[in-house]
């Protein structure tokens, strides 16, 4: 990473802000004054949520936001009252911002995930892999029509760079396909993960939280919900599926672990209402009485999300013959948990 | 409120316009009823429909609470059939909320995710509880109890598919007649609960099923000497209770009674009493046609199953009643 010293312009968040990096002469990204940073980010992975230019387009001083809280920064006040134009200037630059980073990931999705396509080749290794079928099986994945629509793989011998140790083991595999209907990325499940942290692994370095729409809709409807992870998400597709397990009009959508980016959050703007059907784990305060489902809440905006508590993750309960319909009927708004918000 | 007496007086058009209302009522809501729970006799027992109270009348130890459960758990599966998005609420005095989890579980195999999807509700006492807790769940803390649920406990205002109710003379006393000194006050704290009960139906516009003891002692209204079947004379002290309800019929368990293998003969009846052997007594179905409805007022026997489920089997009911054995 190449971090750069603060230049004087922008004296005013000395000491507030962590890796500056230079993107171009005249802006800069860093991790935010107002929303900090997360534990995950380190000097190998740093925030870049807090967007800097030197020269705004508007005033001609310096000018800054964040891409994820929404804080807003310039030398002589910071995020107090802004006028109407400023408002406008800032979602436009915004959605700026959004359209580069799209535009970007639609690149290289082009150029090169779908050009090597090796999840065409991973599928094709599943068509005659017993053991990849008997996984899948196991997994309440026990139709092949399902199977192949999913794009499922396997990679007999992948190695997996672990928590603790480097080995070999089969790796399932499921081609990410986003909003554009593009393959953005390939997910894999490795098979027999010998540590927690080594189960779930991406084969390209995309730099992007990958939004999954599991039944390829290419566009994003009003009513989502959000289940934590691609696997977890073509299971409760395919119980919708067969089972009207969820209300016709509610789109499922898989994310990449726990935590709501600044992706996830531009993509669901407009959505009316945003379920979260966070794994168990979520509800469960930290020593500062957080939790992460209602960190979540808090990004997608209390008013319109619908919190749906399961007791277990929802693939596990739905193979136990849990009616998801019915949580859903059953949805809760965030303030009704009881939880810190 | 000022009472207005057009609207009690009715001529002959208006009485059977407001028939053709109710008539319109019950065709588009029947989709909203619940019906009696057993098979093979939920076309002779007609349906609560919404706004009505059923009442379920027996002794101590008669099988009331469980019941009540077997017919909550039959409205489960219709609901869930249906992909309404409504709730079954249980309201109970005699349960905790943690007895009726485990009771529910086994009528699904102890399969813990099929019970935790329920759409369903418990109002009552649980584990952790003080009694000055339980004593505050008097008539009215329950209809707010009700209320909350419906309106604030979900995301968006939850309808009840219908409320069961175990059971009514159970209920904690209002605070101001904690203090009664005789029976009178009694009858009227239940005979105040009754009607707010029945208001409640109306108020929450879903079945109502209310759970009520019978007489502990000798019953005044039995079916026969032989099978002391409650009848409409012997709810537990306050007859607004039967008053009230739109349907109620009654249960009795034999072996409570009589040790298992007596031999029972009474009029047309002619059995011998089993550990599982359970009778009901349909004695009202206000609205509904005795004609169409051949079950209101008749007694039909029925076996309690292991899981909790009540079965009706025709050819016993035969084999025992009118000498047909």
């Amino acid at each position: 990473m190449n971090f750069i010293p603060l230049p004087p312009e922008l004296a005013g968040l000395e000491n507030r802000v962590q890796w500056v990096q230079q993107v171009n002469p005249n802006e800069l990204h860093m991790s935010c004054p107002a929303c900090g940073v997360q534990p995950h980010h380190s000097d190998s992975h740093p925030s870049d949520r807090f967007i800097v230019w030197i020269e705004s387009r508007l005033s001609g001083k310096p000018f800054g936001m964040c891409r994820s809280c929404g804080w807003k920064w310039s030398s002589d006040k910071s995020d107090a009252v802004w006028t109407e134009e400023e408002k406008a200037a800032f979602a436009a630059k915004r959605r700026e911002l959004n359209e580069r980073e799209e535009q970007r990931i639609r690149e290289y999705a082009e150029t090169v995930v779908m050009k090597q396509k090796v999840y065409g080749k991973y599928m094709q290794g599943m068509a005659t892999s017993t053991y990849g079928k008997q996984y899948l099986y196991n997994r309440g994945f026990t139709s092949d029509k399902w199977n192949h629509f999913f794009g499922f793989g396997i990679i007999e011998d992948f190695k997996c760079t672990g928590y603790m140790s480097t080995y070999y083991t089969p790796a399932i595999t499921i081609p990410i396909v986003g909003v554009s209907g593009l393959v953005e990325q390939v997910k894999l499940r490795v098979a027999e993960a010998k540590h927690e942290k080594d189960r779930f692994r991406n084969l390209y370095k995309t730099k992007t939280q990958h939004i999954y729409l599991p039944m390829r809709e290419g566009k994003i409807n009003n009513k989502v919900a959000i289940f934590e992870g691609e696997f977890k998400s073509c299971t409760v597709a395919m119980d919708k599926a067969k089972n009207k397990s969820l209300p016709e009009d509610v789109q499922i959508i898989g994310t990449q672990g726990k935590g709501i980016g600044a992706r996830m959050q531009y993509t669901l703007e407009n959505c009316e209402v945003i379920y979260l059907c966070l794994d168990p784990d979520t509800f469960i305060p930290n020593e500062r009485g957080d939790t992460t489902i209602m960190q979540a809440a808090k990004k997608l905006g209390y008013d319109r999300v619908r919190i749906i508590p399961i007791k277990q993750k929802a693939d596990d309960a739905i193979l136990q013959g849990f009616n998801l319909r019915n949580a859903f009927n059953m949805a809760v708004k965030p303030n009704q948990l009881g939880l810190k918000g | 409120m000022t009472f207005n007496p057009s609207a009690y007086v009715l001529t002959a058009s208006e009485t059977l316009e407001k028939k053709r209302k109710r008539d319109e009522f019950v065709k588009q809501n029947q989709h909203l009823a619940l019906p009696f729970p057993v098979a093979g006799l939920e076309n002779v027992i007609p349906p609560v429909m919404p706004g009505e109270v059923g009442l379920i009348g027996g002794g101590s130890y008669h099988g009331k609470s469980l019941f009540t459960k077997f017919w909550m758990y039959q409205a489960q599966l219709k609901l869930e059939s249906s992909l309404r998005r409504s709730v079954i609420a249980y309201v109970s005095h005699e349960d905790t909320g943690e007895m009726t989890a485990a009771q529910q579980l086994k009528k699904y195999g102890g399969n813990e995710a099929k019970y935790e999807d329920d759409l369903f509700i418990y109002i009552g006492r649980s584990f952790g509880m003080k009694p000055e807790d339980v004593a505050e769940l008097y008539m009215t803390n329950i209809i707010r109890a009700l209320d909350f649920a419906h309106k604030e406990k979900f995301a968006e205002p939850m309808p009840f598919a219908s409320i069961f109710y175990d059971f009514i003379q159970k209920t904690p006393p209002d605070p101001e007649r904690r203090k009664m000194t005789n029976d009178q006050q009694r009858r009227l704290q239940i005979a105040d609960d009754s009607r707010r009960l029945g208001d409640g139906a109306v108020y929450f516009s879903c079945p109502f099923v209310v759970a009520a003891q019978t007489g502990l002692k000798d019953l005044r209204t039995p079916y026969t000497k032989e099978m002391p079947i409650p009848g409409d004379g012997d709810f537990e002290e306050a007859k607004e209770i039967y008053q009230y309800a739109d349907h109620a019929i009654t249960i009795w368990l034999p072996r409570i009674d009589r040790p298992v293998g007596t031999r029972v003969e009474s009029g047309h009846w002619d059995f011998e009493v089993t550990p599982n052997l359970f009778f009901i007594r349909v004695l009202k179905a206000r609205y509904c046609d005795p004609v169409e409805w051949t079950g209101v007022g008749k007694v039909f026997p029925l076996h309690i199953e292991k899981d909790g489920s009540f079965t009706y089997d025709k050819d016993y009911h035969n084999s025992i009643y009118g000498g047909k054995k």
